[in-house]
């Protein structure tokens, strides 16, 4: 079965030990026995055992903080490869006890933090990536030394099952590949200026302000773009086997280059890697897909 | 063995996680620290020298100064200087930090100086132990209750300040009082258990300083006249007394102390005869008292018990006329089970002890001769002598003062013929000195006479003012017995005790000689006497619960504690076994209390529920191995008419559950989406 997504600490995931303090408690209150002990007194026997009393009892508030915490994670956005990757993390509470000073390991901000009654926070995980590929989640653990700072609490591991796809680097700018030397099945730049008017649609951050049809804005109060039907002849191809290199590596990033770049210029690109082809098309979801075919692509060893 | 520590703290490393990084005390967490520090400083029993509490409270309020008026933090220059001061001066005060006046004030000095210097969370938690610290050697000086409600009131407030230091980010006061007041409460119980149940080791173990505080009032091992008169305004109690069995009337709660039977015609004390011990024949119908005794500290050894002891219990020895001392002075308290009994025979009389009962320092003049002659040669045997002796003191005009006119020379001539009134001692020391005259072995015993039986517990409590003294005469057939010259002469003291005396005396008149209506009147006290008296035995009998079970609490008293619940038997790791149960139920009970607070309140979860109810009316029941999308897949091939609901609930909750919307508005969704199912 999967690793689920979404986790409540049991009473069995959470750890206790006594901190620094913690052991110099114990070796203060055997002190404080001894001089009560010494001078046959009672009042100093009860308070002794009155602040055992009391940081005994502080464990099960150090164990309570932890136990029904819902941890869960949610999808992480894409990076690139040498960004740091980061996770959210939701800490929540359905109980009515609040949690207070909670620490989340390999926290992207290591304070400390509380959940309140019924409120999520949201806490992210960040770690360091050196290559394309998915990265798991890391595990983490929750901690707490709440309420008197003597027992430190933490929680088992959490391992969530989500991940991040991490994208090649971006090579340094190149001028895209000669496609009129390739054209197996046609492939050319996109005119976007010269071809067949196709229709209308809104505008979109990025659009050439020539294509706007400023006739309509009066009447229909949004930004109108002409659109143009690309023919066949000006689609462009990004293929695997022209991409210069050496090493598949660095033609995953020379191809993750030319996807950014196409996409900024509005281009109507193709992806070919080997076997898996993905028809030319615009758009930010292309984008992440050409992206995400480029992370997963099989590593070569 | 570094290399063990340090490999051991290694290890210890590697099982935490991580550390986090420590709170920073924030200035409200110090500011209420330094108020407990200044309480505990200022609150403390010891009385020490002037200038510690001044230091120690002025470096506290400098570091006031710092936090609110913005003073520069001392340089550590400074700080070492004054360190090093403090530690010059405490080392030349007391000659080093050994002992518990010595450790105190320096301990109270560290206090004021960690306060002023402390900046990191490690600083804080130091000064929060030195509160404690300080609590607990302010109990070594004083166990009263008042000096443990100041401890409690102190060394809560250094929790309240660990508790809030500990927080991540300030949280409203209720929480910290909520928090605070739900830990005491569950560790009540638990204190509450190891304090009867850890087995109490008699202490001494380096030594237990002379306690100068002890210079207590009370009776003196010489009697002359005036000596007891004088502890009758002394309302200090000597000690309570707890009978076993009914509680013997006043009349015959005569407590012994000590007996003098040597004179020089003024002055009573113990002559040769004080270390032997004469053990008591108890006859065979004998009917023993049983009681316990709680003695307050006072500095002396002998311990006042009932006519007549007939056991010596361990730490104490029976000394000559049948009275106990303890081994020691009594520094502390002491807890006594002590056995008496009225029916005895004394041994008979040994020669030098008839001859030490018989001396006289003064030669009796020719009027006492006379008098004393002419009992005798009325009286068949010594008995009656002593018959009419008492007959002579009750027929002729003899008055009880409280503030009787001083004897000369010839004490017993002046008291007999001239003066006539006096206290218990002026008629002891006459009647004693009248039957050696007599021939008669006769001896005074001092102690005291009755004592207050407290409404609530029911005990007997002695005070200085029931001081007495008494005579006891030798008699061929019985041995020693009792005579108390006092009761012949004002009986009121016998049977109503010294109170009613005070009382009489303060409306001027005259003991033995007052009216019986106004005797009566004396007697029925108003009802301002009564609330009085019921607030004053309540009083007294919280006090004598806590010397019980606070200040007395030693392994003796464990003992007779775990006597009483039946596990005497137990040896000590059995005992430290069951301690380790009771703590360890006590602590699940704490954390079914602590987590009765958790029901859930989630209210997507809440939700689904209700979705789920409403599709196993339709028949169709989610199994628990099954996700809510499986479940959703299965529920749309069985009912296909209600696939847009079911879908859109189980998107809904799979989002609010695994993503980023808000719980509480999809809730709601949810729940209007299941009612159009």
């Amino acid at each position: 079965m999967a690793d689920p997504v979404s986790i409540i600490f049991h009473r069995r995931y959470v750890y206790m030990l006594p901190t620094g303090p913690g052991f110099l408690f114990g070796f203060s209150t055997l002190a404080m026995l001894l001089v009560a002990t010494n001078y046959n007194n009672g009042l100093a026997h009860g308070f002794c055992f009155l602040l055992a009393g009391v940081v005994i009892v502080s464990m099960l508030y150090t164990q309570r903080n932890l136990q029904g915490l819902t941890v869960s994670a949610v999808p992480a956005a894409p990076v690139f490869a040498g960004q740091r990757a980061r996770f959210p993390l939701i800490i929540s509470t359905f109980d009515r006890v609040p949690r207070l000073s909670l620490w989340l390991e390999k926290d992207a901000h290591p304070v400390a933090f509380s959940v309140q009654p019924g409120e999520s926070v949201r806490r992210d995980v960040s770690v360091s990536t050196t290559r394309r590929g998915r990265v798991p989640i890391p595990a983490v653990r929750v901690a707490s030394a709440y309420p008197l700072g003597l027992f430190f609490a933490w929680s088992r591991r959490i391992e969530l099952a989500r991940d991040c796809v991490v994208f090649p680097e971006p090579s340094a700018p190149l001028p895209f590949p000669d496609f009129q030397a390739d054209r197996p099945v046609g492939s050319g730049v996109v005119r976007s200026d010269g071809d067949d008017f196709q229709g209308f649609r809104e505008y979109r951050v990025g659009d050439s302000y020539r294509h706007i049809h400023w006739k309509s804005l009066p009447r229909t109060n949004t930004l109108q773009v002409k659109t143009f039907a690309a023919s066949h002849d000006t689609e462009c191809w990004f293929d695997l086997i022209h991409t210069p290199g050496p090493g598949l590596e660095r033609q995953l990033s020379q191809l993750c280059r030319w996807i950014i770049d196409a996409e900024v210029q509005q281009l109507h690109y193709g992806l070919r890697l080997g076997p898996v082809v993905l028809a030319p098309g615009t758009g930010h979801s292309h984008k992440l897909r050409c992206l995400t075919l480029l992370a997963l692509y099989p590593l070569t060893d | 063995m570094r290399d063990m520590i340090r490999s051991l703290i290694q290890s210890y490393r590697a099982l935490r996680p991580f550390a986090p990084v420590a709170p920073y005390p924030r200035q409200g967490d110090v500011l209420l620290l330094l108020v407990a520090t200044v309480l505990v400083v200022q609150l403390h029993p010891l009385v020490p020298p002037w200038w510690v509490r001044l230091i120690a409270i002025s470096l506290c309020l400098w570091r006031v100064g710092i936090e609110r008026v913005g003073w520069p933090m001392p340089s550590r220059f400074l700080r070492w200087a004054l360190t090093g001061a403090v530690f010059v001066i405490v080392l030349s005060q007391f000659h080093g930090l050994h002992g518990r006046d010595a450790g105190t004030v320096f301990l109270m000095l560290l206090i004021g100086l960690k306060g002023l210097e402390m900046r990191h969370y490690r600083d804080v938690m130091v000064v929060v132990f030195l509160v404690w610290w300080v609590t607990l050697t302010g109990f070594l000086f004083s166990q009263s209750p008042m000096t443990a409600a100041c401890g409690l009131l102190s060394s809560g407030l250094a929790l309240t300040a660990l508790i809030r230091m500990n927080q991540s980010s300030p949280t409203p006061r209720r929480r910290v009082t909520h928090d605070a007041v739900g830990m005491l409460s569950l560790a009540l119980p638990i204190m509450l258990g190891l304090y009867l149940l850890f087995p109490r080791i008699q202490g001494g173990l380096w030594g237990v300083p002379n306690d100068p505080l002890i210079g207590r009032m009370g009776l003196t091992e010489e009697v002359s006249p005036g000596s007891i008169l004088h502890l009758l305004e002394n309302d200090e109690v000597v000690f309570r007394a707890q009978f076993d069995g009914p509680t013997p009337p006043v009349e015959e709660r005569y407590w012994r102390a000590l007996v003098l039977e040597s004179t020089d015609g003024r002055t009573w004390r113990r002559g040769v005869l004080k270390d032997q011990s004469t053990p008591l024949a108890v006859m065979q119908e004998s009917k023993p008292i049983r009681y316990t005794t709680t003695f307050e500290p006072s500095n002396k050894r002998w311990l006042p018990v009932l006519d007549w002891p007939v056991t010596v219990p361990p730490g104490t020895r029976s000394g000559y006329g049948h009275v106990l001392a303890s081994t020691t002075n009594l520094l502390s308290s002491l807890r006594l089970e002590l056995t008496s009994d009225r029916v005895f025979s004394t041994a008979r009389l040994e020669e030098i002890e008839k001859r030490a009962n018989l001396q006289l320092a003064i030669p009796p003049t020719p009027r006492v001769k006379a008098l004393v002659a002419q009992w005798r040669s009325l009286a068949s045997n010594p008995a009656e002598v002593v018959r009419r002796a008492l007959g002579h003191f009750q027929s002729e005009s003899f008055y009880y003062s409280l503030s009787p006119a001083s004897l000369g020379d010839r004490p017993v001539d002046q008291f007999m013929f001239d003066t006539r009134e006096g206290y218990c001692e002026h008629y002891a020391s006459a009647f004693t000195t009248l039957m050696r005259v007599a021939g008669i072995p006769a001896r005074m015993v001092v102690g005291y006479m009755g004592g207050e039986v407290n409404d609530v517990l029911g005990y007997v409590v002695v005070r200085q003012s029931d001081a007495h003294a008494w005579t006891e005469v030798w008699l061929p057939a019985s041995g020693w017995i009792r005579v108390d010259p006092t009761a012949a002469i004002a009986p009121e003291r016998i049977r109503y005790g010294i109170d009613l005396l005070r009382s009489i005396d303060a409306l001027g008149w005259s003991i033995g000689d007052v009216p019986r209506d106004a005797m009566l009147g004396l007697l029925q006290r108003g009802h301002w006497d009564h609330g009085l008296r019921w607030v004053k035995h309540r009083f007294d009998a919280a006090n004598y619960g806590w010397n019980k079970w606070v200040m007395d609490f030693g392994p003796e008293q464990q003992f007779v504690f775990l006597r009483t619940v039946g596990l005497d038997q137990f040896g000590r790791p059995l005992l430290l076994l069951l301690l380790v149960i009771v703590v360890g139920l006590l602590l699940l009970v704490g954390q079914s209390l602590l987590s009765m607070g958790r029901l859930t309140s989630d209210p997507l979860q809440r939700a689904y529920q209700y979705f789920l109810r409403r599709m196993g009316r339709l028949g169709l029941t989610k199994h628990s191995f099954e996700g809510p999308l499986d479940f959703a897949e299965r529920a749309i091939q069985e009912r296909p008419d209600c696939e847009r609901s079911i879908r859109a609930v189980t998107q809904r909750y799979v989002a609010a559950r695994y993503g980023l919307s808000q719980p509480v508005s999809v809730a709601s969704e949810i729940r209007r989406l299941t009612r159009s199912l």
